[in-house]
């Protein structure tokens, strides 16, 4: 914290640039992990607020985005394991209480989203952590780098996370 | 809405659910928006940091040992000469100084935690510190079993009194009671953790430890696997 408020106009400015164009990253990670509206925002704030502490010792010429990432989730599963302090609100998964589906969305893709999360929400929070990653279209050899796994072991669980929602959803 | 979720209008494949995903992720870039002034402004209090209370315990435990070291300083100004006070005053020291530097360690455990590092490390990371945590905390407060003889045994030799010489039978009662306490605290514990009485050993961890050092122990577990899988 003592690091960020020594940050410069500029590399605070450079920051919130920085945020702003991977805010989704963020997002994703809120919405994969906490289920209550009100969990996701406080979620989503607080790897904002880790990252904004973080970005003082972010070495520019390693990627932003795994950089972000790797905070997110690290503060993501934490929240979802209580380190220090619980989600307010301990729910299931309740795909009406996840307004993942909006108004405007098809119905198709409303189901879909749905689906999404209650698939989302079976897994472990590493497993969970690799789901996202796969989805958002990481190769493995960056998924490895973001969990600290080898690339083997990304394809091995990959394998078996394919096979348990085909079976899951059989 | 739970039946049709399972029939095969809905993505089936781990491949197929990446449209969902990218469904999902137009809709989060229209709907959200983090509150980036409160960075700027540096309204950090508001927002919870996970390791805060780890901190804050931490912290008090130091708090808590610092007076026992006071209270051993202050009996060497005396000058005690008695074996049993300078025993004594041994014991609340060496007391006072691991029960800070066990808490400092956990200090140091926390300021090394980079949420930048892999997530597998940092996860290792913290269920390692929970651990550290409890235990700190069990090294604080076990031994008052004896302590509390210790502490009125220095408070006497304040005033040049040797209390073991003065009223023996009181201080071995004491010790007696100490050592039946300890004891009567180990056989307690294995007793609730048998595994007849696991869910009653689970609420005790609870209650005495938290549920820290298990979920600790759980979370170590899962991180293993996850890395050998």
């Amino acid at each position: 914290m003592a690091l960020a408020t020594t940050m410069t106009t500029d590399a605070r400015r450079q920051f919130a640039a920085l945020l702003e164009h991977h805010r989704r990253i963020v997002f994703k990670v809120a919405n994969s992990y906490a289920w209550h509206p009100q969990d996701r925002d406080d979620l989503a704030q607080e790897i904002a607020a880790q990252l904004w502490r973080a970005y003082p010792k972010y070495d520019p010429s390693r990627s932003f985005s795994t950089w972000m990432y790797r905070i997110a989730l690290n503060v993501a599963i934490s929240f979802v394991r209580g380190d220090g302090h619980r989600q307010r609100h301990v729910v299931p998964l309740d795909e009406g209480l996840h307004d993942c589906a909006d108004e405007t969305a098809s119905h198709e893709t409303g189901q879909d989203l749905r689906a999404l999360h209650r698939i989302i929400g079976r897994f472990s929070p590493l497993d969970r952590a690799l789901l996202l990653l796969h989805l958002d279209d990481h190769g493995h050899r960056q998924i490895a780098d973001i969990l600290g796994i080898t690339e083997t072991n990304v394809a091995t669980k990959l394998a078996r996370l394919r096979k348990r929602i085909r079976e899951d959803m059989a | 809405m739970t039946t049709n979720l399972v029939h095969k209008e809905i993505p089936m494949e781990l491949d197929e659910l990446k449209s969902a995903w990218q469904a999902l992720d137009r809709k989060l870039e229209r709907e959200n928006s983090l509150r980036l002034d409160d960075l700027r402004d540096r309204k950090l209090g508001k927002v919870h940091d996970s390791l805060r209370p780890l901190f804050r315990g931490q912290v008090a435990q130091i708090l808590f040992g610092i007076p026992f070291i006071a209270l051993a300083t202050l009996l060497w100004m005396t000058g005690p000469e008695s074996a049993s006070v300078i025993a004594a005053g041994i014991v609340l020291q060496a007391y006072g100084v691991i029960t800070v530097i066990a808490a400092g360690m956990v200090l140091g455990q926390i300021a090394k935690i980079d949420y930048a590092a892999p997530v597998l490390q940092i996860q290792k990371q913290l269920a390692r510190l929970r651990t550290l945590y409890v235990r700190s905390g069990m090294l604080a407060g076990l031994p008052w079993w004896f302590l509390w003889i210790v502490v009125l045994i220095v408070l006497a030799g304040l005033d040049g009194t040797d209390l073991l010489t003065r009223e023996p039978e009181w201080v071995a009662i004491g010790l007696g009671v100490g050592a039946a306490g300890l004891l009567a605290t180990w056989w307690f514990h294995r007793w609730a953790r048998r595994a007849e009485r696991a869910d009653f050993g689970r609420r005790m961890d609870d209650s005495l430890a938290g549920s820290s050092l298990r979920k600790a122990r759980a979370q170590l577990d899962a991180l293993a696997r996850f890395e050998q899988e």
